[in-house]
C-alpha cells in the first residue's frame, strides 16, 4: 500500500487512527505492529514472511549479543552472522539477477536471472535491521526484550517503504514510551498534507513532462528542452521522495514519534557537500555510522579517507537500485566530495554566491541524468542535447510548448522546493495572527481536496470502444 | 496565551484532517454503488470477492483500490474539479486530446508507424490490382489536420498533412483518389468537424460528398436541396471523455435530409434486421450520438434505395463513412457497406459474388495509417 492511495486515506488511515487511540495505552505497539503487517501485505503478501523472518532473527540475535556482552567470542562471530544474513537477503532479493549479468559478461556464460519482483522497503528495514544490531554490539542501546516493540520499530508502516531509515538509538526510547496527543498530532496533519500535496499535486505531474522529454529520440532533442528536461526530473524526484518523507515524519507525529529528518531543503545547496547534508539525511547518516567511520572515515591518513570515500560511495550507488548507472551516480559524488574535500571547497569560499549555487546545481542536475537512465549510453546521449552538441538546435517550438503549458507547474514545484513557505509559515505563526492560522487551516484543506480530485481522477479510463 | 492558541491551531488541523477523511470513508459507505459510468463509458469496479488465491496474487489488494476509487463518493464531481485545476495552471492537452482553441478538442496524433502505413496502402493496392472494377479512395483528413489554427499556441506541427499528400501519392494509379482535403480546408470556418469528438459533422462530410461528384460521376445535390434537421444539441463525444476537460460546450447533430422524395431499405446482414431509415434515433438518447448514422459500425449493411440509377457500390470503410453514406444513397441504388474490423469472409468473394463493379474506400487518415485489420483485404496466403 502507498500514502497516496485512496484506500490508504479514506479507509486504512482512519481504521488504524481509530483502533489506535480506542485501545488502552500497552496495546497500541501491538495494533501499530499489526497494522503495519496488514499494509505491507496488501501489496506484498508472500514477502512479509520475509520481513518476519528478518525480524525474528535480528530480535534474536539482538538479546544473544546482550546477553554475551563480556564474551567476544561469542559476540563477534554473532555479530559477524546476522550481519551477513541481512545483507544476503538483501543481496539475493535485489542484486541477484545483476551480479548473474556481470558474471555472464564477463565469462560469456548465459545463466537466466530470477526476474523476482523486489520485496518492497527492504533496502529499508535491512539497514534498520542492520542498525539495531549494531547498536546493541557497540553498547549503545541496550536490546529490545519486548518482540512486540521490536516487531514495531521494523515493520513500523509510517517508514517502511521509503524512509526515513530510522537507527534504533535514535528510537528505542520512543517505541516504550511517547506521548500522543492534539499538540503533536495536529502538527503531523500539516506536515502529512503538506507532504500529500507535493507527491500528488506537484511531482506526479511535473513527472509526467519529464516522461514525454525523456522519450523524445535524443537526435531530435534540443539543448532547451532537455534542460527543461532535468529541471524537471529534479524538482519530481525531490518533491516525491521529500514528500512521501514529510507523509512519514507527519504520520510519525500523528502517533507520538518523533522522527528524524530527511531532507532539508537540499537545493539551496552552496556546495555538494552541504547538499549531501540536506538530500536523505538519514541514509547518509546511516552510511557514516556504519560504514565510513568503521573504516577509519578520514583519520587514518590520506590514502585511506580517499579509499574511504570511494567504498562509501559505491555502495551509496548501489543501494539505489541494481544497476551500473546508480554505481555511476555514487562514484561521481564521491569523487566531487574527494575534490571538495582536497580543495574546491577552500576555493568555493572566495566564490560569490550565486556562483556556489550554480556550481552546485550544475553538478546536481548532471547527476540526475545518471541516475534517470539505466541504460549509461542513453544518458551520455542526453548529456550531449544538455551540452547543445548534438547538432539539434538550441530550442523549438515544442520546447516553447512545454514551457508555455508547464510554466505554472514549474514555478509552484520550484516554490515548493526552497524554504520560503516554512519561514513564512513560520515567522505568521509567531505573529500568531488569527486570519493567517485560518488561511493555514484552509490552505490544509485546499491541499486535501485537490489531493483527493487528482487520485480519484488516475482510475479515470473512458472505455472508447465507440472510438472509430 | 500563544500555546493556547497554537494549540487551538493544531486541534482544528486534527479535526478537519479526521472529519474529511470519515465523511467521505462514511459516504463511500452509505451511497449505493454505481455499476456504470455514463461519461467513460465503461463498467465500474464493483465490490471485489475475496478469495484467498486472489489475496495471495495480490489481485485482492488492486481490486480494492481500484473499488475505492471508482466508487468514490461524488466521482464525476472529482474528475471536473482537477479538470478545472489543469485548466488554471493552463494545461493545453491531456490524455492524447489537444485543449484548442474556441472550444476545439484535437485528437493528438500518435507517432506515425510507417513501415505500417506503407503495407497497408499496398494491400490496398494489390487488392486494386486484382479486381476488375472501379477502384475509388476516400481519405477523410482528421480536424488536427484540417483546423490546424485552432491548435494550442506552439504546438509542434505533426507531419499529419506529409502523412496525407505520400498516402495519397503511394496509391497505385488504378486507384482514383478522392481528395477532400482542399474542399474542407476552404470550409474551415464553419462547422465541419465535432468539437468534442473526432469524427466530422454531417457538414464536414457534405463537403466530402460534394467533392467526390465529378469523380464517382455522380452530380451531387446543392445544400440547399437538403432540410437540416437539429437532432441533439448535448452530444459529448470521444475526445471529450478522453481528455478529461469538463468545460467545454456540447456538440450539435444534425441531419441532412434530402427534400424529395426519399425511401430505402436498410438490412444489417449479421443482426439480421431491417429498418427503413438510415439513421437510429435510439441512439440520440445516449452517450454516443454519433451512432446515430446507420447505427454505429457493423461488419455488413446492405441499404437499397429506389434511384433507378441501376448503379450498385461496394463502399469498405471506418465510422468517417457512416455519416457520409446518406448522401451516397442519392445516387446509388444499391450500398454494400463492409466494415473490416468485423467482417471475417473474403472480400474478393464477396465482390465475384455481388457481381459489383465499383469499389469505394472511406477511410479516417489518421485511423488509416495505423490500422493493422487492413491487410483482410488480401486472400490468405
Amino acid at each position: 500500500m502507498v500514502f497516496s492511495s485512496l484506500f490508504f486515506l479514506f479507509v486504512f488511515l482512519p481504521l488504524i487512527l481509530l483502533i489506535y487511540f480506542l485501545v488502552p495505552y500497552r496495546l497500541r505497539n501491538f495494533i501499530l505492529f499489526i497494522g503495519s503487517l496488514i499494509f505491507y501485505a496488501w501489496g506484498e503478501p508472500l514477502y512479509i514472511f520475509l520481513m518476519f523472518f528478518s525480524i525474528v532473527i535480528n530480535f534474536a540475535f539482538g538479546l544473544l549479543i546482550e546477553g554475551h556482552r563480556n564474551n567476544k567470542k561469542i559476540t563477534r562471530p554473532a555479530l559477524f552472522f546476522v550481519v551477513v544474513i541481512n545483507a544476503g537477503l538483501l543481496g539475493f532479493f535485489k542484486y541477484y539477477d545483476f551480479i548473474l549479468q556481470i558474471v555472464n559478461n564477463l565469462q560469456g556464460t548465459s545463466f537466466t536471472g530470477l526476474d523476482l519482483p523486489l520485496p518492497i522497503g527492504i533496502s529499508f528495514y535491512t539497514f534498520q535491521a542492520l542498525s539495531y544490531i549494531v547498536d546493541v554490539y557497540r553498547g549503545k542501546a541496550t536490546a529490545q526484550r519486548n518482540f512486540m516493540a521490536f516487531g514495531t520499530y521494523i515493520a513500523l508502516f509510517p517508514q517502511l517503504i521509503a524512509g526515513p531509515i530510522i537507527r534504533y538509538q535514535t528510537i528505542s526510547a520512543q517505541l516504550v514510551q511517547r506521548k500522543e496527543g492534539f499538540a503533536s498530532f495536529g502538527t503531523g496533519v500539516w506536515r502529512f498534507v503538506a507532504g500529500l500535496g507535493k507527491k500528488v499535486l506537484l511531482a506526479n505531474n511535473i513527472g509526467l513532462l519529464w516522461s514525454q522529454i525523456q522519450h523524445i529520440p535524443p537526435l531530435e532533442l534540443t539543448t532547451c528542452t532537455a534542460w527543461l528536461g532535468i529541471i524537471a526530473f529534479a524538482l519530481q524526484i525531490y518533491l516525491d521522495f521529500s514528500g512521501y518523507s514529510d507523509m512519514a515524519v507527519g504520520l510519525g507525529q500523528m502517533f507520538g514519534f518523533t522522527f528524524p529528518e530527511n531532507f532539508n531543503y537540499p537545493y539551496i545547496s552552496q556546495n555538494i557537500t552541504e547538499f549531501w547534508r540536506r538530500w536523505h539525511i538519514s541514509l547518509g547518516t546511516w552510511f557514516r555510522e556504519y560504514v565510513y567511520i568503521p573504516l577509519g572515515g578520514n583519520r587514518s591518513g590520506k590514502a585511506l579517507l580517499y579509499r574511504n570515500l570511494f567504498i562509501v560511495w559505491f555502495l551509496t550507488g548501489l543501494w539505489h537500485g541494481a544497476s551500473w548507472n546508480f554505481v555511476c551516480w555514487g562514484l561521481y559524488y564521491g569523487f566531487i566530495l574527494a575534490l571538495e574535500k582536497a580543495f574546491l571547497l577552500k576555493w568555493l569560499h572566495g566564490a560569490p554566491r550565486f556562483v556556489r549555487h550554480f556550481y552546485t546545481i550544475l553538478l546536481i542536475l548532471f547527476g540526475w541524468v545518471l541516475f534517470a537512465f539505466d541504460h549509461l549510453p542513453a544518458g551520455f546521449q542526453f548529456i550531449q542535447a544538455l551540452l547543445g552538441i548534438n547538432n539539434s538546435g538550441f530550442f523549438d517550438r515544442q520546447t516553447l510548448y512545454y514551457f508555455y503549458t508547464q510554466a505554472a507547474l514549474i514555478f509552484i514545484s520550484i516554490w515548493a522546493s526552497v524554504p520560503y513557505i516554512k519561514n513564512l509559515h513560520q515567522k505568521l505563526l509567531k505573529k500568531s495572527a488569527t486570519c493567517y492560522k485560518l488561511a493555514a487551516v484552509l490552505a490544509c484543506l485546499l491541499i486535501l481536496i485537490f489531493s483527493t480530485a487528482y487520485l480519484v481522477d488516475t482510475t479515470y479510463n473512458p472505455f472508447l470502444y465507440f472510438r472509430f | 496565551m500563544g500555546d493556547d492558541r497554537l494549540h487551538l491551531f493544531n486541534k482544528i488541523l486534527t479535526v478537519i484532517l479526521i472529519v474529511f477523511l470519515t465523511s467521505f470513508a462514511l459516504l463511500f459507505i452509505l451511497l449505493p454503488d454505481q455499476a456504470f459510468s455514463e461519461t467513460e463509458n465503461r463498467m465500474l469496479q464493483k465490490k471485489p470477492a475475496f478469495s484467498w488465491d486472489n489475496l495471495i496474487s495480490g489481485k485482492f489488494g488492486s481490486a480494492v483500490e481500484n473499488y475505492v476509487a471508482d466508487q468514490f463518493a461524488y466521482r464525476d464531481m472529482w474528475v471536473s474539479l482537477k479538470s478545472a485545476a489543469e485548466l488554471i495552471l493552463q494545461k493545453k492537452d491531456n490524455n492524447g486530446v489537444y485543449f484548442g482553441r474556441e472550444g476545439y478538442l484535437l485528437q493528438k496524433p500518435g507517432k506515425l508507424d510507417a513501415a505500417l502505413l506503407a503495407e497497408n496502402i499496398d494491400a490496398v493496392n494489390r487488392f486494386a490490382a486484382n479486381i476488375p472494377a472501379k477502384v475509388y479512395f476516400l481519405l477523410a483528413p482528421s480536424s488536427v489536420q484540417v483546423l490546424a489554427d485552432k491548435l494550442p499556441h506552439f504546438v509542434a506541427p505533426h507531419p499529419v498533412n506529409d502523412q496525407y499528400i505520400s498516402t495519397k501519392k503511394l496509391l497505385s494509379p488504378k486507384i482514383k483518389f478522392i481528395d477532400t482535403g482542399p474542399a474542407l480546408a476552404a470550409h474551415r470556418q464553419e462547422y465541419i468537424y465535432y468539437k468534442t469528438d473526432h469524427h466530422w459533422t454531417t457538414r464536414g462530410a457534405y463537403y466530402a460528398y460534394r467533392e467526390a461528384g465529378p469523380l464517382l460521376d455522380y452530380k451531387p445535390l446543392d445544400i440547399n436541396d437538403f432540410t437540416i434537421e437539429q437532432v441533439s444539441s448535448d452530444f459529448y463525444g470521444t475526445l471529450h471523455a478522453k481528455s478529461g476537460h469538463r468545460f467545454i460546450l456540447p456538440d450539435v447533430v444534425q441531419l441532412f435530409k434530402p427534400k424529395r422524395n426519399f425511401s430505402c431499405r436498410v438490412e444489417y446482414v449479421n443482426e439480421k434486421k431491417t429498418d427503413q431509415s438510415l439513421y437510429a434515433k435510439e441512439h440520440l438518447l445516449q452517450k454516443d450520438k454519433y451512432a446515430v448514422f446507420l447505427d454505429g459500425n457493423h461488419a455488413l449493411v446492405r441499404i437499397n434505395v429506389q434511384n433507378q440509377t441501376g448503379r450498385r457500390l461496394l463502399v469498405v470503410k471506418d465510422s468517417y463513412a457512416n455519416c457520409l453514406l446518406p448522401f451516397f444513397a442519392n445516387h446509388y441504388d444499391e450500398m454494400h457497406v463492409i466494415d473490416l474490423r468485423h467482417f471475417n469472409t473474403s472480400l474478393q468473394g464477396y465482390v465475384k459474388q455481388y457481381g459489383l463493379n465499383e469499389i469505394l474506400f472511406v477511410y479516417n487518415a489518421l485511423s488509416f495509417a495505423g490500422y493493422p485489420a487492413i491487410r483482410k483485404i488480401l486472400p490468405k496466403s
